[in-house]
């Protein structure tokens, strides 16, 4: 517990060191990736956690950055909309959960796909209110209550700030009760069912939460960029997004954070020296997936406890407490 | 509607059903013998069709053509599911990111060869006319699509009835320890449905190359297409893929013409409704 | 625990962020123009080289590179540095590779884009960082009108040019009652709308609208109902693949010969012209360009053009290699490179491009350039688009008409 609060502690402190040492440019690009981590994170929760693959998340995503773009004009309380876009994506998620998660894997896979679509045809198609194809530009201004958030570094610090406290929120949720529940029923849901829970309402409950969270992130994208189109309901994003989920490490909470801040880094760059960017991507992702085993932060552990030739398992944010020696009482 | 225009309609629906059809059963045997959701089989498609345009343009027969981009993507298939499917048999994760992965890769190198521009392919010689349906002129090629996605069935379910290996596919699909208790080799039943897989796929790239030409991002308009034909049709069956695919195909004709504005969602919802009223699709097993 | 091994992964993360945030100039900076003193100027080029829009992003750039070879790697006497970036054809991804061109490589100018989608969101973001933007290619109306800027200038063409220019010859020469075909988006919508205001100027009538969803592998649904109303003649601007498609079955279904089709720049053009072949003989449409237009100008382009990339230049070669034409002249007449002498200089610009003479309209910021009505000829085994007449100094109105 202590190491986690240390580890914390040094990434706040490297948050708030950043904004000195980059440049504009870096202090947009980190802003944006804090938005895709929290993004990745709400994804990784039901991918690693509950054990449901999503090739739609990018729908609810959407819900979030249109809300914000709609209601804008009309509702100039930032808090309102932020609220309004987490409430809307967290009730569609729970109405369509409710439907979705009796599916198993594949067909769960492709039924989110068609609703990601879904909400992309319609944005498309209700061209008088969202702009169509050639999207709208989003006249919403970032007001917290210290007047309105223009500059960079004061978008990245609203940005890191909402990171953090998503962080936070899904650290609580998964070393509670519930989120331990969650846990066993990606283990072996059979048992657990034996055991008497109800699989489909804890499952239900992280999709939930997880949609509201994709709605988070979308809304805070739509008082970054400033603009929101279609695509950011694409199958094509929600897919990036799955990978970002596993470059980072499946199953871990921070790991899709990192997948994030990775795959913008790389996707950015290395289109700007070669045409063949996808083949490079793909070809990490193979890699990836072959090697691997289970993404940058597994594969990190393994470095150092090969360095340090240290025995170590793969662990798991998400794995059983390690009984410590002093709790085992004979 | 006329019967002439609706015959018209009929025929296109079925015909590009068809091409549906051949690229899904692919898709759908290789998901069902050996658990794999291959992503990049919208690739395999593209290559089929490109390579074919290319023996084509070397002054090959469109028929040969078709039977060396058949028989060639078959190889890189085989190929592909000795190198990678091979080391990630039952990870589905793995399995969805790894073939994405590959797709990027295959598709991109296709872009690398054959450049960027679209490209056409001619209908064969022996297939080019037309015949008149009421005051309509329809393109004889669509029916002859028509005619090889029904001989296609039939051998399917010939081979899947009637022989030891279809016996064994289909075993495999059921309960492959079982299978391989059995002392057949497993392994080789894999990569030989999966180059079977790739083969159709191909197949159905060089049919179509002369119905839907060759395109950047020809891939995953194909790829979405045929997993819903999937989904719809059942996993592992190439019998729902067969229906489901010919429901596709007509419902996206005769869409156009009674729903053009929700010309964009009509297949996503239709896949949305089979799996809410049957989530195992029309022809899949009861899944747990 | 995972503690150190987490520890490890943040560590690395963050020294890959601060590189990736050096990897520019350190010194953060909003405005980056140039003082006009240099003798660098740095260009960003973004264009969609993936997807369906991939063959315009080649031609563009290839028709770009072909004017900097001309004049030795120079516009306006300054070496060039240039970046090309990927739009992907999405505003999302545009936006960060307008961000990183303008923000972190600090470029002087900016060329593209090909979606007009792209176009829209970067309007806002070239306002505020006051820096110019050379369209390449974007089409939508809109850039002439409701979201018109002083810091983009067209060097293409306009949805209203490309749809208006054969309305009055067409309804003139061919026939009075037509049927309008073009995909189900913004561009088609605006190609018909002005085909139909100058084909019903000039006495012709639209007698039927169809927008089939964009992407239509087949239009045997559509070309039915054609069939069945027996227009005088059909018009369609379908682009890309779509087009290809479209032509292929016009011919299939056994319309061509029987009702005469028409259509925008695109049926004239190579991309499309190449691969239909025989298919597309016939077909009338109003160009702004083709290989074998007899200027001076044109015959050394297509020249150096083949010389170089060994096909032949189709429109969109042209809209790059005069999107550098006019960086060129621009800054040579304002003597700087500053964005404000500039733009001074780009209202009114005039010059010889391969594809004739054109002038920057100052009240639309688009070109006003010639448009050639041209059918497809079979010559000496190639289809060719043959000009049968020419309207000179085609313009686009100055504000959206009232409709």
């Amino acid at each position: 517990m202590k190491k986690n609060i240390l580890i914390f502690i040094v990434f706040l402190l490297i948050a708030f060191v950043l904004p000195f040492v980059l440049s504009v440019y870096g202090i947009d690009l980190v802003s944006e990736i804090f938005i895709m981590a929290i993004f990745a994170m709400s994804l990784g929760l039901i991918m690693g956690y509950a054990g449901m693959v999503s090739l739609g998340h990018a729908g609810f995503f959407g819900i979030g950055a249109y809300t914000v773009a709609l209601l804008g004009p009309h509702i100039p309380n930032s808090y309102l909309l932020l609220f309004f876009s987490i409430c809307l994506s967290g009730l569609l998620a729970l109405v369509t959960g409710a439907i979705f998660i009796r599916t198993s894997k594949f067909y769960f896979l492709m039924i989110t796909l068609a609703f990601g679509q879904l909400l992309f045809a319609l944005a498309w198609q209700l061209k008088q209110w969202t702009g169509g194809a050639d999207g709208m530009k989003v006249s919403a201004p970032l007001n917290l209550g210290f007047g309105e958030i223009v500059s960079p570094i004061g978008i990245y610090s609203v940005m890191a700030a909402a990171f953090i406290i998503v962080y936070l929120l899904l650290r609580f949720f998964v070393e509670s009760p519930v989120g331990k529940i969650v846990k066993g029923i990606m283990e072996n849901e059979a048992r657990m069912s034996a055991l008497g829970y109800d699989v489909r309402i804890y499952k239900l409950l992280t999709y939930t939460f997880s949609g509201a969270l994709a709605g988070f992130a979308g809304s805070l994208y739509g008082f970054y960029n400033l603009f929101v189109s279609p695509d950011v309901s694409s199958w094509m994003f929600s897919g990036q997004v799955m990978m970002m989920v596993i470059i980072g490490g499946v199953g871990t909470l921070i790991g899709p954070a990192i997948g994030a801040g990775l795959f913008i880094f790389l996707q950015n760059f290395i289109s700007t020296y070669t045409e063949r960017w996808p083949i490079i991507m793909g070809a990490l992702l193979v890699i990836l997936v072959l090697v691997g085993k289970g993404g940058i932060i597994h594969w990190f552990a393994l470095l150092k406890s090969k360095i340090f030739y240290k025995k170590r398992k793969n662990s798991d944010d998400y794995a059983p407490q390690h009984v410590e020696k002093e709790e085992v009482v004979n | 509607m006329s019967l002439s225009i609706f015959s018209v309609q009929l025929l296109t629906g079925l015909a590009y059903g068809m091409l549906y059809f051949m690229i899904a059963a692919g898709l759908t045997i290789i998901l069902g013998v050996m658990n794999i959701v291959n992503l990049a089989h919208g690739t395999l498609f593209l290559l089929g069709s490109y390579m074919a345009f290319t023996f084509m343009n070397q002054q090959f027969s469109f028929w040969i053509a078709l039977l060396l981009s058949v028989a060639v993507t078959a190889v890189i298939g085989i190929i592909i599911e000795k190198l990678f499917i091979r080391q990630i048999y039952g990870k589905e994760l793995e399995q969805v990111l790894l073939t994405f992965g590959l797709a990027f890769v295959i598709a991109d190198t296709a872009k690398w060869i054959w450049g960027t521009e679209p490209q056409t392919m001619a209908v064969p010689a022996l297939l080019d006319s037309s015949i008149s349906i009421g005051p309509m002129v329809f393109p004889f090629y669509r029916l002859f699509v028509v005619l090889i996605g029904c001989l296609l069935a039939l051998l399917l379910w010939y081979f899947e009835s009637k022989t030891r290996i279809g016996a064994i596919i289909r075993a495999g699909v059921d309960d492959r320890a079982m299978v391989s208790a059995l002392g057949i080799n497993v392994g080789a039943v894999f990569t030989g449905v999966f180059a079977f897989g790739a083969g159709l796929a191909a197949l159905s790239g060089v049919l179509g190359g002369p119905l839907i030409g060759m395109y950047t991002g020809m891939e995953s308009d194909i790829l979405v297409t045929s997993l819903i034909v999937v989904v719809i049709g059942g996993l592992g069956s190439w019998k729902g893929s067969f229906i489901g695919a010919i429901l596709i195909g007509l419902i996206e004709t005769f869409g156009k013409i009674w729903f053009p504005s929700l010309s964009m969602l009509i297949v996503f919802l239709l896949m949305v409704v089979v799996l809410i009223i049957r989530p195992q699709g029309l022809f899949g097993r009861e899944v747990a | 625990m995972v503690g150190k091994g987490k520890f490890w992964s943040v560590l690395f993360i963050t020294i890959m962020l601060i590189l990736s945030g050096c990897s520019g100039s350190a010194v953060s900076n909003s405005k980056s123009n140039s003082s006009g003193e240099k003798d660098t100027i740095k260009i960003g080029v973004i264009l969609s080289s993936t997807g369906t829009f991939a063959p315009l992003a080649e031609s563009i750039k290839n028709g770009f590179n072909l004017y900097l070879e001309e004049n030795d790697n120079k516009l306006g006497g300054k070496k060039v540095e240039i970046k090309f970036e990927d739009d992907e054809a999405n505003p999302q991804v545009a936006l960060r590779k307008y961000r990183q061109l303008v923000k972190n490589e600090k470029v002087d100018i900016l060329v593209g884009p090909i979606s007009s989608a792209v176009a829209y969101a970067l309007r806002d973001e070239v306002e505020k960082d006051k820096i110019i933007l050379i369209d390449a290619n974007a089409a939508g109306n809109d850039l002439s009108w409701s979201k018109k800027s002083d810091y983009i200038y067209r060097l293409s063409f306009s949805n209203w040019q490309n749809g208006s220019s054969a309305g009055e010859y067409l309804a003139k020469n061919v026939g009075k009652t037509a049927v309008a075909i073009a995909p189900d988006y913004p561009a088609g919508k605006e190609v018909v709308s002005a085909f139909k205001e100058a084909f019903e100027a000039a006495g012709g009538k639209v007698v039927k609208e169809i927008y089939p969803k964009l992407g239509t592998n087949d239009f045997a649904t559509y070309l039915t109902d054609v069939a069945q109303v027996k227009p005088e003649l059909v018009f369609t601007f379908m682009a890309g693949s779509d087009g290809i498609r479209f032509v292929q079955q016009y011919n299939d279904f056994g319309l061509k010969g029987k009702i005469p089709l028409s259509g925008p720049m695109e049926f004239g053009d190579q991309l499309i012209l190449e691969p239909t072949g025989e298919a597309a003989e016939g077909i009338i449409s109003g160009i702004l360009y083709s290989p074998w237009l007899e200027n001076d100008e044109n015959k050394k382009f297509v020249e150096a053009y083949q010389e170089k990339y060994g096909k032949l230049p189709n429109t969109f070669s042209v809209g790059g290699y005069d999107s550098a034409k006019v960086i060129d002249i621009a800054i040579k007449e304002a003597g700087s490179t500053n964005a404000e002498d500039l733009i001074k200089v780009l209202k009114g610009i005039s010059f010889d491009s391969p594809r004739g003479p054109i002038t920057i309209d100052p009240k639309t910021n688009n070109p006003i350039q010639n448009f050639y009505i041209a059918k497809n000829t079979k010559k000496d085994n190639q289809i060719v688009p043959e000009v049968l007449e020419t309207v000179e100094k085609v313009t686009m109105p100055e504000k959206a008409p009232a409709n």
